[in-house]
């Protein structure tokens, strides 16, 4: 069943914040992080004709991570070749999100571990939706939020000792 | 999830304003990609592949030389001697078919 712009206009009231604060613990940048889920509901939008509007949620969050990954792997290249520069602005505004330490050690995390832990944690999502969402079997999300929660635990043990 | 949520994370508001800047991105409906679009997508691909299939094909092989020396080699007479930095005398030989060189190396390269 194909969606209309109430659809889309209702899952952004309904996800935005929690989307918002998924991604900024990816990119701790909030407007690129605006930009990109922007980006994403418009993406969605533009295939409103084949979408369903029970797995609307998840595919605004599938299209909003992949483009946080595309996102990350250029911010990664242009780190290699030194043409990212720290933004002080930038720096200041992530120094207000969360404690240095869970900072600290959630950028310590794997990727695919980080995913799992703010979809299941921040987001709210199932293993089941989580699994669906990344296309993953369910035992491998939960063998992922154990393993990041493991880690967190002893990246902030690490941090006080 | 099954395990209790250990760690607790800051919810942070994002920038009010989102809404009418996804209502005005919706607001000319859906953007489907033309035919036109395709169309001009297939045929740039096809153009780079041209140039890059033409500008490969005017380039001269790496091993293009090589080759050329090895002919020329293989193709060299027989039943003579090529003599680089180097003396051949002939010395009498007691045969009529055969002759009997004295080759001498002044130390460049010879081939035969």
């Amino acid at each position: 069943m194909a969606i209309d712009q109430t659809d889309i206009t209702e899952c952004y009231r309904r996800i935005h914040r929690p989307l918002h604060n998924v991604l900024m613990r990816l990119l701790w940048d909030g407007p690129e992080c605006q930009d990109l889920a922007h980006d994403a509901f418009v993406r969605v939008w533009n295939r409103a004709g084949t979408v369903d509007r029970s797995t609307l949620d998840s595919l605004v969050y599938a299209t909003a991570l992949n483009l946080a990954k595309n996102r990350l792997r250029w911010l990664g290249l242009r780190r290699l070749v030194g043409m990212e520069h720290v933004d002080a602005a930038r720096t200041e505004e992530a120094s207000q999100i969360d404690s240095p330490a869970l900072r600290q050690a959630l950028s310590r995390l794997p990727q695919s571990q980080r995913i799992v832990l703010l979809l299941s944690d921040i987001a709210g999502f199932s293993t089941g939706e989580i699994a669906g969402m990344l296309a993953i079997p369910a035992g491998t999300v939960s063998s992922r939020r154990h393993n990041a929660l493991r880690r967190l635990r002893s990246f902030l043990d690490d941090s006080d000792g | 999830m099954d395990e209790k949520r250990l760690i607790t994370f800051v919810d942070i508001a994002p920038e009010p304003g989102g809404e009418q800047r996804l209502r005005q991105a919706m607001a000319t409906g859906p953007k489907q990609r033309s035919w036109r679009h395709a169309t001009w997508s297939v045929a740039a691909a096809a153009a780079a592949a041209v140039v890059i299939t033409a500008s490969l094909a005017l380039q001269p092989p790496p091993y293009r030389d090589a080759i050329a020396d090895a002919v020329a080699q293989a193709t060299q007479p027989v039943d003579g001697l090529r003599l680089s930095e180097g003396s051949a005398s002939r010395l009498p030989s007691a045969t009529p078919r055969v002759t009997v060189y004295l080759v001498q190396a002044t130390g460049g390269n010879m081939q035969n």
